[in-house]
């Protein structure tokens, strides 16, 4: 039972109706808000965040049809009913066609009211259950630390088992995001070392001089500012594992001695005249196409075969969608606990969202996205607009990276961006016709969003 | 907008109005109703009370739409 009632917003202008629907929803476990309409209802709106919104359709000052369009436009997963001493036929498909989910004569049916209440019940309770099962049954198809119950990510969780045993150099390929660190530590535990060190070593966060004494170590008076002899990473990580992240970005001498680390095993510090042996695992990773650095010849060809001995090759989460849900239901779940938040599901417009979206960043742009969202959201379900407002900033690269459209004309002049039918008609369905998230997705203007439309024939 | 008193309504206003008050009189029969546990006396008032409001609905559609508003 959920700890928290759905708080539902009724506006009429008649006091009498307001106390009447508060008595009655009451009743029916709802928190109610009552608003007599108004301007400044329309400035309250966004902070009053309701689950479902009563409003009159014929007030003075602001009709029920611009709180609708409002309470649609600010928050897409608020369902609103409308009420109306005139219904007609007309009316209440205007209604239904700005996204009103019924349209009530008064007097008040209250057996449709409260059959209504129990639909916009149901949705909360089917979202806080999915998420829940989501959640669960992330923890039963976590692995190492990654979510994953794609056919390829189950392949790649059999293929880390069945080489940790073995692989003693590794390379880990994959775009940014995808987790190449946590594969490189699950070979790590999974294997023979699991008692010894796993040292990290990110290869594009050094200056190009501090490489050779980074590895390799050094001897006191080996350079200006050596004062004290230090050991390198590979004698720390000897019987465990070193991994070197972002290995493509190994300078070319380096690259000679890193050969002949593996090769032979033995390391020599900076300044010194003999080497020492050491005995390490090495894990090497990188997002770059390693073999086309090795034809532009940034890379030794050598070195490259050596550490791709064996190759792990990392899905981005483009190619493996239907693990979204349950990597949000596991994120939310690590988020709402760490912010204190009473979170507890997702909307479907916003998984819609999540869904849709192109993640270049892959799993380390979803779990940051969550993370700014579950930051923002004080409610219990993360709703479109919360994922839409930390969504927003990147959407319009990201939105033409889906779909990259065919050379548009440019108007001279034209500063908007080209955007062609079918970019407009993908993210119009992403966002389930709301057209002022469409705009912010594309990055364009709400009145550049209808003159496309226009031009398209699709308003 | 639903004032008791506002002055100058129209007919088609004075029909809003009548509604509006005549919807809030039969929700709260509804509500009393299903507070009341049966058998309870009071119950077939609220029900006559309810009765007679949905009549007046009832009746609403028939005034004119242009008729002449009545002297004040």
């Amino acid at each position: 039972m959920p700890d928290r009632l759905p708080r539902l917003l009724v506006v009429d202008d008649d006091p009498g109706m307001l106390t009447l629907v508060q008595r009655f929803a009451e009743g029916e476990r709802f928190e109610v808000i009552t608003r007599t309409g108004g301007r400044a209802l329309l400035s309250e709106l966004p902070t009053l965040k309701p689950a479902v919104a009563l409003v009159d359709r014929n007030m003075p000052e602001v009709g029920g049809l611009d709180i609708l369009r409002m309470i649609r436009e600010i928050d897409p997963d608020c369902l609103v009913i409308l009420m109306t001493a005139y219904a007609t036929v007309d009316s209440a498909i205007e209604a239904v066609k700005l996204g009103a989910l019924d349209y009530l004569s008064k007097p008040l049916d209250f057996d449709r009211l409260r059959e209504l209440l129990q639909t916009v019940r149901y949705g909360i309770d089917r979202r806080e259950r999915l998420l829940s099962a989501d959640s669960e049954l992330a923890s039963r198809v976590e692995f190492c630390g990654m979510i994953g119950r794609s056919p390829v990510m189950q392949e790649l969780f059999d293929m880390i088992r069945r080489l940790a045993t073995h692989a003693r150099t590794t390379l880990v390929t994959g775009e940014t995001g995808t987790g190449k660190e946590l594969v490189a530590r699950a070979l790590h535990q999974l294997g023979p070392r699991r008692d010894r060190r796993f040292v990290a070593f990110n290869c594009s966060a050094v200056v190009e001089t501090l490489f050779e004494s980074e590895l390799f170590g050094h001897t006191r008076g080996a350079f200006t500012g050596a004062v004290e002899a230090k050991a390198g990473l590979f004698e720390l990580a000897d019987g465990g594992t070193l991994f070197l992240d972002e290995v493509g970005e190994l300078p070319a001498p380096v690259q000679a001695k890193l050969l002949r680390v593996i090769e032979q095993g033995d390391v020599q510090r900076v300044g010194a005249n003999e080497g020492r042996h050491v005995d390490v695992r090495i894990i090497a990773a990188t997002n770059r196409q390693l073999f086309d650095e090795v034809v532009a010849t940034r890379f030794r060809q050598d070195l490259y075969y050596r550490l791709n001995v064996v190759e792990i090759n990392l899905p981005s989460l483009r190619e493996r969608r239907e693990d979204i849900p349950y990597l949000t239901a596991a994120f939310i779940k690590e988020f709402a606990a760490r912010f204190s938040k009473p979170l507890v599901g997702i909307s479907p417009g916003a998984e819609r969202l999540l869904h849709g979206a192109p993640w270049p960043g892959n799993v380390r742009e979803l779990r940051n996205v969550i993370e700014r969202a579950c930051m923002l959201s004080d409610g219990r379900i993360l709703s479109e607009r919360d994922v839409l407002s930390v969504l927003g900033a990147g959407a319009p690269r990201q939105v033409r990276t889906v779909t990259p459209p065919p050379a548009p004309e440019e108007k001279p002049g034209d500063a908007e961006p080209a955007l062609d039918r079918h970019v407009v008609e993908q993210v119009l369905q992403q966002v389930g016709g709301n057209r002022s998230a469409a705009a912010r997705l594309l990055g364009i203007s709400r009145r550049a969003l209808y003159r496309r439309l226009d031009s398209f024939g699709l308003r | 907008m639903t004032k008791p008193h506002s002055p100058d309504l129209g007919p088609d206003a004075l029909v809003h109005e009548f509604k509006n008050h005549l919807s809030v009189i039969v929700g709260f029969c509804d509500v009393l109703l299903r507070d009341l546990p049966e058998g309870d006396l009071k119950r077939a008032d609220v029900v006559e009370i309810q009765r007679a409001a949905l009549a007046v609905v009832e009746l609403l559609p028939q005034i004119p739409s242009r008729a002449p508003l009545p002297d004040a």
